[in-house]
């Protein structure tokens, strides 16, 4: 894997983007792997990919995986931060509506600061019903519950005091003590394949984060017979190209 | 502004036997997929065919190529933000 980070002009006098590689670490094993063998291989895969250049680690996210296993990823981010310095740590991505945004605000402003303010909230509306009815959320009400967690989640970082009454989720006069390193918090990257979780994550994320796993040519397509840019006076300064490490179960 | 996306890669020793190679892992990571429901993600067939266009798998200078493709100024994703910047 390499790094190149020399900049190209796409076609805009004064503009230029930059290709920036990442590492999403994998965290996905078969029945009867010791997960507690591979946690020091974990880390020299970290302080490999940050002394090679890897810009950012990414982790996966799910419950009720078995029988794959796959790491919590909180506990996760917060163990390899002592090991990434100065890298971008974040999900990619973490189902956010069956969890509390209150909760989720409350460790991604803790992982900001233990980062230094290099955190990234990557979000997911999720789409399995075990994982739903295991939290007792209703599936069909995923989306207001996506876009008001995150408006919550965004005026907890920002602000003081928080007097919020929504149709889910209710703060009364009430603030997170630990601020974001980064004002205004962690940038919220969207991630959504559906034509409207596109437009969703165009209208209220940072980035839309493309997940290429239903092949880039049709994610493609589908962004031009959209016209989907989340800035439409922008171009892309950074295409972030997130590596996923294929698993190698024998290695 | 950031275009992040997410492509599985796996570098071999060999391009002719890295398929093989990250094969039983992937086609077991996306059986799972399939069975949580995401229609798309089933290998069933040609493993190849379900590779191309999703992962990037190859030697050490395969995969430097493909991830480059994902800077040249020409590729879809250079395209989609000029189009919209117009």
């Amino acid at each position: 894997m390499y790094i190149d980070s020399s900049k190209i002009r796409i076609n805009q006098p004064g503009r230029a983007a930059r290709l920036i590689l990442c590492l999403e670490l994998h965290a996905q094993f078969p029945e009867g792997f010791n997960f507690a063998q591979r946690v020091p291989e974990m880390v020299a895969q970290v302080r490999a990919a940050r002394d090679a250049g890897f810009a950012s680690l990414w982790f996966p996210h799910h419950w009720l995986t078995h029988p794959m296993q796959m790491l919590q990823i909180t506990p996760v981010m917060g163990f390899i931060a002592a090991h990434a310095e100065g890298m971008t740590i974040g999900p990619n991505i973490l189902i956010l509506p069956p969890l509390n945004p209150v909760h989720v605000a409350e460790e991604a402003a803790t992982l900001d600061v233990l980062t230094g303010g290099n955190y990234v909230l990557g979000v997911g509306l999720g789409y399995r019903q075990p994982e739903f009815d295991a939290f007792g959320i209703s599936l069909s009400e995923r989306a207001p519950r996506f876009n008001e967690g995150i408006t919550l989640m965004r005026r907890l970082w920002s602000e003081g005091r928080v007097s919020h009454k929504g149709r889910f989720y209710t703060v009364n006069d009430a603030g997170i003590g630990v601020k974001p390193v980064r004002p205004g918090g962690p940038p919220i990257y969207v991630a959504g394949q559906a034509d409207v979780s596109v437009r969703r994550a165009a209208r209220i994320g940072d980035a839309w984060l493309i997940v290429s796993t239903s092949g880039l040519g049709k994610v493609m397509s589908r962004c031009r017979t959209q016209g989907i840019w989340p800035d439409p006076d922008g171009v892309p300064d950074h295409r972030r190209v997130l590596c996923r490490r294929a698993p190698c179960h024998g290695a | 502004m950031e275009f992040p996306i997410t492509v599985e890669c796996y570098v071999g020793a060999r391009h002719a036997t890295a398929h093989e190679e990250c094969r039983g892992p992937l086609e077991y990571k996306y059986a799972a997929y399939a069975a949580w429901g995401l229609q798309d993600r089933t290998t069933q067939g040609s493993f190849e065919d379900f590779a191309r266009d999703r992962f990037i798998i190859g030697d050490k200078a395969t995969v430097k190529e493909e991830i480059a493709r994902y800077h040249e100024p020409s590729n879809a994703a250079a395209e989609l933000g000029l189009r919209r910047s117009r």
